[in-house]
């Protein structure tokens, strides 16, 4: 047995899970929400995190639903697992081209025996700089729905990470569901370097477009804190696909270099390998949106 | 003084298809719950923070790591571990792993049928590259992992996807 000792409350309903947290956020006792726990878990068994009370919401079953509104925008809900992302049908609420994207992104994290616990509302709390989620849903403009007893309020994905393991969550919020915008998305890209099959990576990009021509903006993910996001001026992108192989490569070298003059001073200062990775999968993840 | 009693529950599910009904401390895990309380050591303890896979087992059918999921949050579930598989589709893995020398101290090895039994059911047709890519969560210190690849694409392709396997 490894993690510190804690009390564990399983809550049926939002409403219980709110009340739970709250009762503990009034006596200021170190409270957690888990779902699946494949962030949380590992934490505990090394004993990173010690709280003393664990709040179970995985089986409140409105937090498990994908649904599409009536004005086209899809809410996935917080305890959807990365599993049922990568498994969601093509003919489902998760249809179209914003669909592949997310079947895509929830392919690639980690393992299967992890995906199918971990959640997508698990991740964006957690705020790991590397994980998947925060970057990927910046980058499809998605927004982030949390509710406390006072009601639900939204937030940008993209103002929803703050840090390293921070988030814009105030005591005794939790979040219930994440909404993808209606407009469609016209092309993507998404890469990311792990020295490891499923391990986190060390650079990870993401490029959704939704309006025709030139890619105009990559978000920039395990930069150590928030995703950070780059507007480009690269109108000759628009035309990529169509270029002759020479241009594409004198492109893709430009862009690249492009890339590493806009990265902020604090992503991996110092650290001239790690600049030149996260460029590179940044110009990477834009020509794919390009080319796809 | 403060109270040290360590906070309990009482736990009822259903483990390789018979019903257990066990008090645990609520910070026990799956796996310690499978080793410790049940005495089924097939499900192996290995890295004890999900990045090794060797405690793999099936709960209500998905594969998950028993070192990081709460044994207090499988209550009603079903679990089955490397001794509960059986079918045709298991024995012909099993036979593979045995035939291509898919193993040698053995560690890894319940995790490994586990997860190839899950990817050989979810895609019965896989070329090397996706059987190595889909068994990356799974570590082994031995063989360099080339008999367990061999092994899992003999199970792979027309036939496969039909054996029926109980425990799901």
């Amino acid at each position: 047995m490894k993690p510190a000792p804690f009390r564990y409350q399983r809550a049926g309903s939002l409403e219980e899970a709110l009340a739970i947290v709250g009762s503990a956020v009034a006596v200021d006792e170190d409270a957690r929400v888990i779902a699946g726990g494949q962030s949380l878990g590992p934490m505990l068994n090394l004993r990173m995190v010690r709280p003393t009370l664990l709040v179970d919401i995985h089986r409140i079953e409105p937090l498990r639903a994908i649904t599409r509104l009536a004005d086209g925008r899809v809410r996935i809900g917080a305890c959807v697992t990365h599993a049922a992302l990568e498994d969601a049908p093509l003919d489902g609420p998760l249809s179209g081209t914003a669909g592949d994207f997310i079947r895509h992104v929830a392919d690639g994290i980690a393992y299967r025996a992890i995906r199918t616990r971990g959640t997508i509302g698990g991740s964006l709390a957690h705020a790991d700089p590397a994980a998947d989620w925060p970057c990927a849903l910046a980058a499809l403009g998605a927004t982030i729905a949390v509710v406390s007893p006072a009601g639900e309020r939204r937030i940008e994905a993209g103002e929803f990470s703050l840090g390293l393991f921070e988030t814009a969550l105030q005591p005794g919020e939790i979040i219930c569901a994440i909404e993808l915008p209606a407009a469609p998305v016209l092309r993507w890209g998404y890469r990311k370097h792990c020295r490891k099959v499923g391990e986190f990576p060390h650079a990870l990009a993401a490029c959704v477009v939704r309006d025709a021509g030139a890619c105009a903006q990559v978000w920039l993910g395990a930069t150590g804190g928030a995703p950070v996001s780059l507007e480009l001026d690269a109108p000759a992108l628009g035309a990529f696909a169509a270029l002759p192989e020479g241009q594409q490569a004198r492109l893709r070298t430009g862009l690249r270099a492009s890339i590493a003059a806009l990265l902020p001073a604090a992503v991996a200062q110092g650290d001239a390998y790690a600049r030149h990775l996260h460029a590179q999968i940044a110009a990477e993840a834009v020509i794919d949106a390009c080319l796809r | 003084m403060t109270d040290t009693t360590p906070p309990m529950l009482t736990l009822e599910l259903t483990v390789n298809g018979s019903p257990a009904r066990v008090a645990i401390e609520l910070r026990l895990s799956l796996c310690d719950l499978l080793r410790d309380s049940l005495h089924l050591t097939g499900t192996h303890a290995g890295c004890e923070h999900g990045v090794c896979g060797a405690c793999t087992v099936l709960l209500d059918g998905e594969p998950v790591r028993a070192c990081i999921t709460l044994a207090a949050a499988c209550d009603g579930a079903q679990v089955t571990t490397v001794e509960g598989l059986s079918g045709p589709l298991i024995d012909r893995l099993r036979a593979a792993f045995h035939a291509e020398h898919a193993l040698q101290c053995g560690y890894c090895t319940p995790g490994m049928l586990v997860s190839a039994l899950d990817l050989l059911r979810r895609k019965p047709e896989l070329s090397d590259g996706e059987i190595r890519r889909h068994m990356a969560g799974n570590l082994c210190r031995c063989t360099g992992y080339v008999g367990i690849v061999r092994a899992i694409r003999a199970c792979a392709g027309a036939g496969a996807a039909n054996s029926g396997v109980s425990g799901r």
